[in-house]
């Protein structure tokens, strides 16, 4: 078990060199409202290839990714980011995506949680 | 409590924190967003909203010149109040809170100190069963009973586990029979949430809670997973299989249905001494259950069946084995329905029914033990107000019926028993302090009566602490036989009460509960002490003679004093530590002297690191725990050898997971014992099972060493919304 560990973290540390490298860090701006939004919007991305990791800031709406410049580039998830239904800087949401959403998540679904 | 039954209603206050102060805001926009209702803020900032079916739901929080805020408002939320801060716009954002949801929590709101382990915290250990759920937890204690059945117990306050109630959404179960060894037999992945409460509890579910109250949630039917498949293997060529999944029929009615089957079939004896290190076992398991929700009124019901069987003992090459066999057969039926009154959405009445039937038969080498039970439990309950929501009240009655059957031997001890009981409890809830007075007076035939009076107390200290005090008496009717099956692992002979009678303790408790902010993260800090004091207790007790177990009832002489800290923080986004330290001093008339009881530690500790990548792909954790050194009861060898006064090591625990998510599925790899800690000869006589030194109980650290495992979890999950 001991020696899986050091696998485990070895393996870390050489994929975080390895990226250190070749990775960029890009911010978005969303759509994306609420904490459903947050959960739907970073696992989408989480699992998108080439993405190290996406975080999501409710506050201002930002999205910063950490992405492998080999394997994506920020058209390619900005596109991701419309698939999951929400607007990616000023490029709109898929209406179909956006359809599936759950109420809360919709444009106006939280017009009591805008800022003025 | 019985909380999802009547109407749902949250309350709370919105704080406004601008220019480093926070003061109540009032006129602040509540809203449910899906339900589409809400309501504002009183010039103290409270509010209170009637919940809607329909959850979750998102609450939206909104005041002109600060930040929204928005909370996922779940059917646990029901009942509960929030402390909400909003952030002035002129904030810097940085100061914004940070929401994560934390996996073991301590719930500031409930005027009992409940502690909550989440899914988080139960997946951190996937092996396999509920006692092994608490392997990440200082509070609960897990123990195997003896070298040879694998049987596990746990312990709460340094008490036995039947000392615990135990209740599975809010029924009473585990109870009889399964007191003992029954959290072996619950698979941990039915499990969404647990939670443990030290002390006695509410007086509503029952007058057992003596140590305190672990309350088991199970997966819902209208939340669960469409379909959820657990697959686990570990080097001992344990093999595990969980399948359950959820269907909402229509907006009425909807159904789960759970199946766990595992087994062990291969012989272990890594340390030589002629035993199978585990028992070989074959479990299955099933509960199908069911959820009605009308607008006057709302059902949950089910029936739940298991077959477990565990035979350990010397391998089967060894002649004339010694054979340690354990059987339990087990059915029952629930159903909780309450009624709503429409009109009056601050009244309920709720009635809970159960029906179980159990069967346990086995043997350790030439002794028998087997035992029945029936038994049936209704319990109906009123919940409503006095004048306003400040003043709650709840009121009601409860009956059990019980026939038990324990058999050793030649000797059968039959007992059949009613319990009719009647409990009021009110709660008061004021600005800085709620408070909870409770009583409830139980008749138990040939027993007697028992009035039990219980009283909990929060006080907000300020906005980030919490100081709460418990105090009340519980009280439980021993079984002989099957509380103590395991130490019929031995050769000695049992000397029994010709009485049974009730055993009782008063136990009060303070503790204290503070938030703080460390490295821009939360942090909590907790600390709270306990005194258990028996009123009457059976004591076993095996350091009057080598060679015999006298069971006596000891009055007003035992009791416990167990305190506890933890201390939880980031240091990192990605990583969480949490260090314990408990104290346990838990003393009886043992051979004569009031001294500590056999095989408790005096000082326990625990380290858990857990960490979770950025991307929340990967997570890692490991726990060690620290056992200081316990007293041993003296034992005689075959040879006529005594040991005198002898202490056991300090006994290190360390187990660590790791865990992979991908889209649909996760994949964990993890180690038990990972220090690989055993102890050197933990049966005494062990070539010899036969001779009358023979001893399997005398046991203070793991049996096995290290052991590795790997499972994967596959799940669909159930839309969040319909649309």
């Amino acid at each position: 078990m001991k020696s899986i560990l050091i696998i485990a973290l070895s393996l870390f540390a050489v994929s975080g060199t390895a990226m250190a490298q070749k990775t960029q860090t890009v911010t978005i701006h969303t759509s994306a409202e609420c904490l459903e939004c947050e959960q739907r919007l970073e696992e989408g991305l989480n699992f998108t290839k080439g993405v190290v990791f996406a975080e999501l800031d409710l506050a201002s709406q930002n999205v910063t990714i950490k992405y492998s410049t080999k394997k994506t580039n920020p058209e390619a998830l900005k596109k991701v980011i419309n698939e999951l239904g929400y607007d990616a800087d000023d490029q709109k949401a898929e209406a179909a995506a956006l359809q599936k959403l759950p109420s809360c998540c919709k444009p106006g679904g939280m017009e009591n949680g805008e800022k003025k | 409590m019985l909380s999802y039954l009547g109407f749902s209603q949250i309350q709370g206050i919105v704080f406004g924190s601008e220019d480093g102060k926070r003061k109540q805001l009032e006129q602040v926009q509540i809203k449910l967003v899906q339900a589409d209702i809400g309501t504002t803020t009183d010039e103290q900032g409270r509010f209170e909203l009637i919940l809607p079916r329909e959850l979750p739901d998102t609450l939206v929080i909104s005041a002109y010149g600060f930040y929204s805020d928005t909370i996922i408002v779940t059917k646990q939320d029901r009942f509960t109040g929030l402390d909400i801060t909003l952030f002035s716009e002129k904030t810097l954002e940085t100061f914004v809170v940070e929401y994560r949801k934390s996996s073991k929590t301590v719930s500031r709101l409930k005027t009992l100190y409940v502690e909550e382990l989440g899914e988080g915290e139960l997946k951190k250990a996937a092996c396999c069963n509920l006692s092994e759920s608490f392997e990440t937890s200082a509070t609960v204690d897990v123990n195997l009973t003896d070298a040879i059945s694998g049987a596990k117990k746990i312990q709460l306050l340094g008490l036995d586990g039947v000392y615990t109630q135990m209740q599975l959404e809010n029924v009473p179960f585990l109870t009889g029979l399964e007191g003992s060894f029954g959290v072996n037999t619950v698979p941990g992945t039915w499990v969404e949430s647990i939670q443990v409460t030290k002390g006695t509890g509410t007086v509503v579910n029952g007058y057992e809670s003596m140590a305190g109250l672990i309350n088991v949630e199970f997966r819902k039917p209208s939340t669960m997973q469409k379909l959820f498949v657990n697959g686990y293997g570990n080097i001992l060529g344990r093999g595990e299989l969980n399948i359950h999944g959820g269907q909402i029929l229509n907006e009425k009615w909807s159904t789960g249905t759970f199946a766990h089957v595992s087994g062990l079939q291969q012989e272990i004896d890594r340390n030589g001494d002629g035993f199978r290190d585990a028992p070989l076992s074959k479990t299955a398991s099933f509960l199908n259950r069911w959820e009605y929700n009308g607008p006057k009124f709302e059902s949950r019901f089910g029936v739940n069946a298991y077959y477990d069987e565990r035979s350990g003992g010397q391998l089967s090459s060894v002649a004339n084995r010694y054979n340690a066999f354990t059987q339990n057969k087990h059915v029952d039926v629930f159903a909780k329905t309450g009624f709503l009154f429409p009109k009056k959405p601050y009244q309920s009445i709720g009635i809970v029914y159960q029906a179980k039937m159990h069967e346990l038969d086995g043997n350790f080498g030439l002794r028998n033990f087997s035992g029945t039970e029936y038994r049936g439990y209704i319990n109906a309950i009123y919940d409503g107000i006095i004048g306003t929501t400040d003043h709650k009240i709840k009121m009601g009655l409860s009956a059990v019926g019980q026939d038990l059957t324990q058999k050793l031997d030649s000797i059968t001890l039959k007992r059949p028993t009613v319990t009719p009981g009647v409990f009021a409890e009110y709660t008061y809830t004021g600005t800085r302090i709620t408070a909870v007075l409770g009583a409830r007076y139980d008749y138990q035939t040939d027993f007697g009566a028992q009035f039990s009076p219980r009283l909990h107390v929060k006080f907000i200290a300020d906005e980030y602490t919490d100081i709460r005090f418990t105090t009340g008496k519980a009280w439980r009717l021993p079984n002989l036989i099957v509380d103590n099956s395991s130490l019929l692992a031995t050769s000695k002979a049992w000397s029994l009460p010709a009485q049974v009678k009730q055993e009782v303790v008063w136990n009060s408790g303070i503790s204290l509960v503070r938030r703080l902010r460390l490295f821009k993260r939360e942090s909590s800090f907790t600390a709270d002490f306990y005194h258990a004091r028996f009123q009457r207790q059976l004591i076993v007790d095996r350091e009057a003679s080598v060679d015999t177990f006298f069971f006596r009832f000891q009055e007003g002489i035992s009791f416990s004093n167990t305190f506890q800290t933890e201390f939880s923080f980031s240091p990192w986004r990605t990583v969480t530590i949490r260090a314990a330290y408990k104290y346990l001093q838990v003393m009886a008339q043992y051979g004569g002297d009031l001294q500590q009881q056999i095989m408790i530690p005096k000082h326990r500790g625990l380290f858990n690191i857990a960490y979770a990548s950025r991307n929340k792909r990967w997570e890692i954790d490991a726990t060690l725990s620290l056992y200081g050194r316990m007293r041993l009861h003296d034992v005689h060898y075959p040879d006529g050898s005594y040991t005198h006064h002898e202490i056991s090591k300090r006994v290190p625990q360390v187990l660590a997971q790791v865990t992979h998510h991908f889209r649909k599925f996760d994949v964990y790899v993890g180690g038990e014992n990972l220090a690989n800690f055993t102890q050197s000869n933990p049966i005494i006589s062990a070539d010899d099972p036969y001779n009358a030194a023979f001893d399997a109980t005398r046991i203070w650290a793991p049996v096995l060493g290290t052991v590795v495992y790997a499972g994967f979890r596959y799940e669909i999950e159930r839309p969040k919304s319909k649309e």
